[in-house]
């Protein structure tokens, strides 16, 4: 923007100069098009390459070939859950869960049925949004020509989008509701049976894997507590209350127990660097877009 | 339908994704907000809008009749393991098909009608490359509420990527995968594949359709078409019918008609074949780029003689600054009578605007800086009718606020939002990093606000139960605005008379 109070006789000087460095800032551009943005394109392919082999992404029929992994989930401190799940892929194949149930030395044990799996969506999410920003990459490999700084863009706008979301399954759990828990699928999956006291939840949280247990008592119908069921949430207090088929029930007792996924650390951490990449590729096809007022930029 | 459709983009930004006509109107999903909006066509309603959980990346209406009754549902994929089945008016998920080998996102599908029985089926490919068929019978498509629906059959044809699935409608014996790198061709009984056709090294294809009994095409990311004439082992007709499977032969299959799109386009256009099942049965390709642009190409039923690949030319084509470029008499802007200047040829430019009902009052800002008040009513009168108004000069009546030095890029009136705000606040921001607010009576400016940060985007007013407390009887505005790398964090506070008090809050981005 010019200055308005310069004097008129220095624009003819101005506008010469102002050619001149209009020409290096387009050869500067191009420079940018042609080269620099395939090098941080091979950055971000090669980081995201690593973090889609952390998902072992299965080929049909072959599932039974990715590694499994145990994890031991329990607290130092209360030993009321203890758990051993063991991981393959975005599955949990087995869980062998120990429960001391309050006011009783009776140990609980509960394993799933045979050849039952639990699948955790959220790594399967996750891993799909990796490998769709690992297609929109591989579309624009070295043979292809950027001709302008929107395409660039778009590009990255469109590879962050994939990533944030890939963040944000792992970082958001799905909120459900007390009476959605216990209908759910994987109440049905346990040998013994899970007790009509006791509801358990799997989700991934960051890079944890987390194992929660409620406690449930159930309510008389002639109880003088006020009943108000409660919304849906991630995790619920002690104290929530919900009413499935005639009964009602509170929350008396909850457990959280977690252990960290490394693989899943991993992958954040890959993220975050891909954000990066993109961000400032973005910001150094900013500093031209100021300077290009009538290009068809 | 241009103006229709144009009329319609209301108060939603950009981003939107698959759109399907239904019954009653137009589908619309939006991809960031996860919003579907049902429009009406006809005079630009919006009959229904939902929020949805689930991220969509694709929509298909789906018809069918019970007894007399027509029922519409809209079938939708995304980014989860099942395929959504929504009920086309009230917006509502009905149930959903689900699968219980490997579920995962589905890439995209295709709806199969059966003329003969009554059961429909829907063929769907996962991102894993896996093929997946639902039937939906009468009986399902009836009733509301219900389980999940569990696949027929799940098959692997290892096409990953996959971009479009569809259906022979002249044969009913093929269907048609196509993926970025390859399209393929497989039997609809037994989904064995017949034939593979990789893609040349600069190309990424889109998405296909059969256009004869032995004829495909092709579409790919950068607008171009091609024609192919398949092999004599993919068609039912022929004697050599499923010769070619289990080979690993490449089909040399050369590209018949084709037609190239030497536009510069940012985006990839949305392509789409269509055949008309009525008199006089049209071929059609069309195809909308996001220069404002549709054309039309007639697809010939013919095979040319020549050996080499034909270029087919477009049939019709026109573009939206086109047709407003051809309107007689040319629109003129609301408030040109005001804005023209001795010695240029087109009127200041207004790069922002509000109407306030309240007052009847609209209020431009314009690319100079200067923000005008017009009356509205008076102002549109002299656009649209003829009379003694014309020759008064000065008509109609306004005030000119100046403050800002170069374009104003927003305004906002915030009374008109929330009435715990002064009536008497006007707001408005522009490139010169300033925020200045009017009293919009006296045309007096009571305060500005020089940020730091950088040009003004957007002026937003915080929803009525969102409570920022710093002092006493806070309000605040939010505002946006654009620099290499962040927006720096300044409080300022100002103390109207009586009880209004704008804290301006920017926020850190690093």
């Amino acid at each position: 923007m010019l200055n308005p109070q310069r004097s008129v006789s220095e624009l003819p000087k101005m506008s010469a100069a102002s050619q001149v460095e209009r020409a290096v800032l387009e050869e500067e551009f191009n420079w940018l098009l042609k080269e620099e943005v395939h090098a941080v394109l091979k950055q971000l392919q090669d980081v995201l390459k690593e973090a889609s082999r952390r998902f072992c992404m299965p080929s049909p029929g072959l599932e039974s070939q990715l590694k499994q992994e145990n994890f031991i989930l329990g607290s130092s401190t209360m030993d009321q859950v203890k758990g051993v799940l063991t991981l393959q892929g975005e599955a949990l194949t087995q869980a062998d869960i120990n429960l001391k149930i309050a006011k009783s030395s009776q140990v609980l044990h509960f394993q799933f049925r045979e050849d039952k799996q639990w699948k955790l969506q959220q790594i399967q999410d996750a891993r799909n949004h990796v490998n769709q920003a690992l297609q929109l990459l591989s579309s624009r490999d070295e043979t292809y020509h950027f001709k302008t700084g929107a395409e660039v863009n778009k590009l990255m706008d469109a590879v962050m989008l994939q990533l944030t979301r890939a963040r944000n399954r792992l970082t958001t759990p799905a909120s459900m509701t007390l009476p959605e828990l216990a209908t759910s699928g994987l109440m049905k999956m346990f040998t013994p049976p899970m007790p009509g006291d006791a509801m358990i939840n799997f989700y991934i949280n960051l890079s944890k894997l987390c194992l929660t247990v409620y406690q449930l008592h159930v309510l008389p119908p002639n109880t003088t507590k006020n009943f108000r069921p409660a919304g849906s949430s991630v995790l619920h207090n002690p104290g929530a209350m919900f009413e499935l088929n005639n009964n009602r029930f509170e929350v008396s007792h909850v457990h959280k127990v977690e252990c960290v996924v490394p693989w899943l650390n991993d992958t954040l951490v890959f993220f975050t660097i891909s954000l990066q990449l993109c961000q400032q590729l973005k910001d150094k096809i900013s500093v031209f877009s100021s300077f290009w007022n009538y290009r068809p930029f | 339908m241009i103006f229709s459709l144009w009329s319609i983009s209301v108060c939603h930004s950009a981003h939107w994704t698959s759109g399907t006509f239904t019954n009653i109107g137009f589908t619309l999903y939006h991809v960031v907000s996860r919003e579907m909006c049902l429009w009406d066509v006809n005079d630009g309603r919006c009959i229904e809008f939902t929020k949805l959980a689930c991220a969509h990346t694709g929509i298909q209406f789906y018809q069918f009749t019970i007894g007399t009754e027509k029922e519409g549902r809209l079938l939708c994929n995304g980014h989860y393991p099942e395929i959504l089945v929504v009920d086309a008016t009230s917006l509502e998920v009905l149930y959903s098909l689900v699968s219980k080998i490997c579920p995962d996102w589905i890439s995209s599908m295709s709806i199969i009608r059966s003329h003969r029985t009554q059961e429909d089926t829907v063929v769907a490919v996962s991102v894993t490359g896996i093929l997946k068929v639902w039937i939906i019978t009468a009986e399902v498509s009836k009733m509301q509420d219900l389980d999940p629906v569990f696949e027929e059959e799940s098959k692997p044809i290892y096409c990953q990527g996959c971009q479009s699935i569809s259906f022979c409608s002249f044969t009913q014996s093929s269907l048609l995968v196509v993926c970025s790198k390859y399209w393929r061709v497989f039997d609809a009984g037994d989904y064995s594949l017949l034939c593979s056709v990789a893609s040349e090294s600069d190309q990424s294809w889109t998405g296909g359709e059969f256009v004869a009994a032995d004829k495909v095409i092709i579409w790919t990311e950068d607008g171009c078409s091609y024609i192919y004439k398949l092999p004599a082992s993919c068609l039912s007709a022929s004697e050599h019918f499923r010769s070619d499977i289990g080979k690993t032969k490449e089909g040399s299959i050369p590209p018949l008609i084709y037609k190239i799109a030497e536009r510069l386009l940012i985006c990839p256009p949305v392509t789409r074949f269509f055949f008309g099942r009525r008199e006089p049965f049209h071929k059609l390709l069309i195809q909308g780029d996001s220069a404002g642009r549709l054309s039309l190409w007639s697809v010939p039923d013919s095979t040319p003689r020549q050996t080499a690949a034909t270029c087919l030319q477009v049939s019709s084509t026109i573009s939206l600054q086109e047709a407003f470029d051809k309107l007689k008499p040319v629109s003129a802007g609301i408030i040109d009578q005001l804005s023209v200047l001795p010695g240029k040829e087109e009127p200041i430019k207004v790069t922002a605007s509000v109407y306030i009902p309240s007052q009847g009052r609209l209020v431009c800002g314009r690319e100079d800086g200067s923000i005008i008040l017009v009356p509205a009513t008076q102002t549109a009168i002299v656009q649209l009718l003829q009379g003694e108004h014309m020759l008064r000069r000065g008509w109609p009546p306004h005030r000119t606020l100046r403050g800002h030095r170069n374009k104003v890029t927003c305004v906002l009136y915030p009374y008109q939002v929330s009435a715990r705000y002064d009536q008497r606040s006007l707001v408005s921001g522009g490139v010169d990093f300033s925020v200045i607010v009017w009293d919009i009576f006296t045309g007096e400016m009571k305060h500005i606000f020089c940020v730091h940060g950088g040009e003004i985007t957007q002026l937003i007013v915080p929803p009525e139960n969102c409570s920022v407390r710093l002092g006493t009887s806070v309000l605040s505005l939010l505002l946006e605005s654009r620099t290499p790398q962040s927006i720096s964090f300044q409080t300022f506070s100002v103390r109207n008379e009586d009880k209004c008090v704008f804290v301006l809050m920017f926020f850190d981005l690093l």
